[in-house]
């Protein structure tokens, strides 16, 4: 569409004032452009009524919640002030008595009121109570006239997982005290945890940002047909590695290469059950295969660039005239000029990500190779999948019967696109697979890999849930099972743990989770999707 | 934590850390505040105070001048590995503070056992001036 001098001055000068807010965030005294403390509109006011912030804990629930289907329920369009669309919780009624303990449904409410949002705001069995948007949850957005929000994405962008297959069996790795030289291998290969950071400085940064995957293939970090088994083969389009501020790439420079802390994880499994024998064989999974579940994101890199990005856009929204009920709920519409950049950066980080898991990839392989005397190619350590559960992504999805560009946010949900689909490697299209879905339970119990249905692609802009999700918070794990000898206890049951710090293992223990097993059985009731293996942890490695 | 009078605490979210924290002034609540982000990093004890800091923190509004100090610390950890446990906080206005932080380098030895904080949010963030000055802010962990 040709546009005329006046609009294209209107968005010049828009684009030089994003980029010098954000220069401005870049200055030694950070300054961030947040609203004046007294402004509060009244969707606002209607929805925190009496809260004072942490005094109160979060309420329970009173959002009407009427059942829509096999473990369905909605929120009612009108059931807050705001909503443009009604909200979607797809959870059974076991799950329901966890989400409607914590504010995970006023969240999901305020989600609903952003401009542009089509279909509903969507909650996965996993939801839980996040800032400003819930974890496990997806909501899209129409990218002529709607929002972006970086909340909707979270601070870990890309965070995700990875499957790597190989030929060795349980039986391979328990001869000759191999599994315990292979922890302690991995353990060496992979820093993790508070203050380490990566293997490798990066000076070249940039390429990296603008490349992903694709740049740590050339440095000689895995193989070139890793990347065709990563989302978007492991490299974002439309990267803008200028839009990441200075102060995010020191975060990331010595952190590439590195896995973090929390729930971050290296575990090396075994394949228990296949559930569907054709599709496992598609991606090359059998049952007694070992793999290994990679699990981390884009670090400091990534914390930054949504950090700034919420700073920028809660001084731009006044100039869109856009309120939001919750400051972290902070948007700007994805065609203006800090939508843009925010997207660029948001590629960036996504590329910071996959380049982060392709060097974990390369010091995995390395830890087998060491361990089992051969090449990495001889042991058949290939990439099943790398898919992320923190990111937005520019999809056409049918609405209202026409297609139709949208911002699809995905907050602690995973894409989980149909066979065929033209996103997917050939070699799985050959096959008549979709794209491998990879859930992760907590440390103690197991993993599973699953797939979309078609139901998944009509009712959640093809998304599914992404992993086992909190019920205890980390200072009541501590207290619950502080004393407890995690670790020991893991290895009686056949478990090796190799964490940085041990005492923080009582966080991560399966107590703290719920259990992963009922939130994928309850996508599958729910026609969302389909197990196609279980996996069992053998070896854990954390920080 | 501390006596009555300035201290903080953690409080329990099911996937972020919520820290509340007082003081008889707002000077003396942005001190507990990071001496609570710290004692999420590491065991605030065994912090040595042998490395000295200076910071000077702007922002737009006083909410934002806690997220912007937060964030500056955290940053400071994360880029430099330095570690806090006492701080001074000169009288801070709405929109600036000047503050000095004394700690020392992270060390996996002595340090380890804390939470990876990811980002200061501005969910529920609150702060009041008082006195007494009382400010609330959930992290990302």
């Amino acid at each position: 569409m040709k546009k005329d001098k006046a609009t294209r001055r209107r968005e010049r000068k828009a684009r030089r004032e994003a980029k010098r807010q954000l220069r401005i965030l870049e200055r030694e005294s950070p300054i961030t452009a947040a609203p004046a403390s007294g402004e509060r509109d009244t969707i606002a006011a209607a929805f925190e009524a009496e809260d004072t912030g942490l005094a109160t804990a979060p309420a329970r629930s009173r959002l009407p919640l009427v059942p829509a289907g096999p473990a369905r329920w909605e929120i009612p369009q009108g059931a807050r002030p705001g909503m443009r669309v009604p909200a979607r919780l797809y959870a059974d009624q076991a799950l329901l008595q966890d989400i409607a303990e914590d504010a995970a449904l006023e969240q999901l409410a305020n989600v609903a009121t952003l401009p542009g949002i089509v279909g509903h705001a969507l909650a996965m069995p996993d939801i839980h109570w996040g800032y400003g948007f819930p974890v496990g949850g997806v909501a899209a957005t129409r990218v002529d006239d709607g929002v972006i929000s970086p909340g909707g994405i979270g601070f870990d962008i890309c965070c995700g997982v990875r499957l790597l297959r190989s030929d060795l069996t349980l039986a391979e790795l328990e001869r000759g005290g191999r599994r315990e030289r292979l922890a302690d291998a991995l353990a060496r290969a992979i820093p993790a945890g508070v203050g380490e950071g990566g293997t490798t400085t990066v000076r070249q940064l940039d390429r990296l940002l603008a490349e992903g995957a694709r740049w740590a293939v050339a440095e000689g970090y895995g193989w070139e047909r890793d990347l065709e088994c990563i989302e978007s083969h492991g490299t974002f389009p439309g990267a803008d590695p200028d839009a990441v501020s200075a102060r995010a790439r020191q975060r990331g420079a010595g952190q590439c290469g590195s896995m973090g802390g929390g729930n971050h994880f290296c575990e090396v499994q075994v394949v228990e059950t296949v559930y569907e024998p054709q599709l496992a064989a598609a991606m090359g999974l059998a049952e007694g295969m070992v793999c290994v579940f990679l699990h981390t994101g884009s670090r400091g890199l990534g914390h930054q660039v949504c950090q700034d990005y919420l700073a920028l856009m809660q001084g731009a929204m006044r100039r869109y005239g856009i309120q939001v009920p919750d400051r972290q709920l902070a948007c700007v519409p994805v065609r203006s000029p800090e939508g843009q950049r925010y997207l660029g950066a948001m590629a960036a980080a996504a590329n910071f990500a996959w380049a982060n898991r392709q060097l974990l990839t390369h010091q995995v392989r390395q830890a087998f190779s060491r361990v089992f005397g051969r090449p990495a190619e001889r042991l058949g350590l290939d990439l099943v999948y790398d898919v992320s559960h923190n990111l937005a992504k520019l999809e056409t999805h049918v609405v209202d019967g026409r297609p139709q560009l949208l911002c699809v946010h995905r907050k602690g949900a995973t894409r989980a696109f149909p066979a065929g689909h033209p996103e997917l490697p050939a070699r799985y299209r050959a096959q008549d697979c979709p794209q491998p879905v990879l859930i992760p339970g907590d440390m103690g119990r197991y993993s599973y890999v699953a797939v979309g249905t078609e139901a998944a692609m009509r009712e959640t802009f093809g998304s599914i849930c992404h992993g086992a999700g909190r019920v205890l918070s980390r200072g009541e794990a501590k207290r619950r099972l502080g004393t407890v000898n995690i670790a020991a206890l893991l290895a009686e049951r056949g478990i090796l743990v190799r964490a940085g710090d041990p005492r923080a293992l009582a966080e991560e223990a399966s107590e703290a989770y719920k259990d992963v097993a009922d939130v994928v059985d309850t996508a599958e009731r729910a026609g969302l999707a389909r197990k196609v293996a279980r996996l069992r942890p053998l070896i854990v490695v954390k920080g | 934590m501390a006596d009555q009078a300035a201290g903080f605490e953690t409080v329990d979210h099911t996937a972020e850390v919520g820290l509340r924290a007082w003081g008889p002034d707002l000077a003396a609540a942005f001190v507990q505040a990071a001496r609570g982000l710290f004692s999420l990093l590491v065991p605030l004890e065994r912090v040595q105070p042998v490395r000295q800091r200076e910071f000077a923190i702007a922002a737009e509004d006083l909410e934002g001048l806690l997220v912007a100090w937060l964030e500056e610390l955290l940053f400071v950890f994360e880029t430099e590995r330095l570690v806090f446990a006492d701080f001074t906080v000169s009288r801070p206005s709405r929109t600036a503070l000047q503050a000095w932080a004394w700690g020392e380098p992270f060390d996996p030895a002595r340090h380890r056992g804390g939470v990876a904080v990811k980002a200061v949010t501005y969910h529920r963030l609150a702060v009041v001036e008082g006195p007494p000055a009382r400010v609330e802010v959930i992290l990302d962990v």
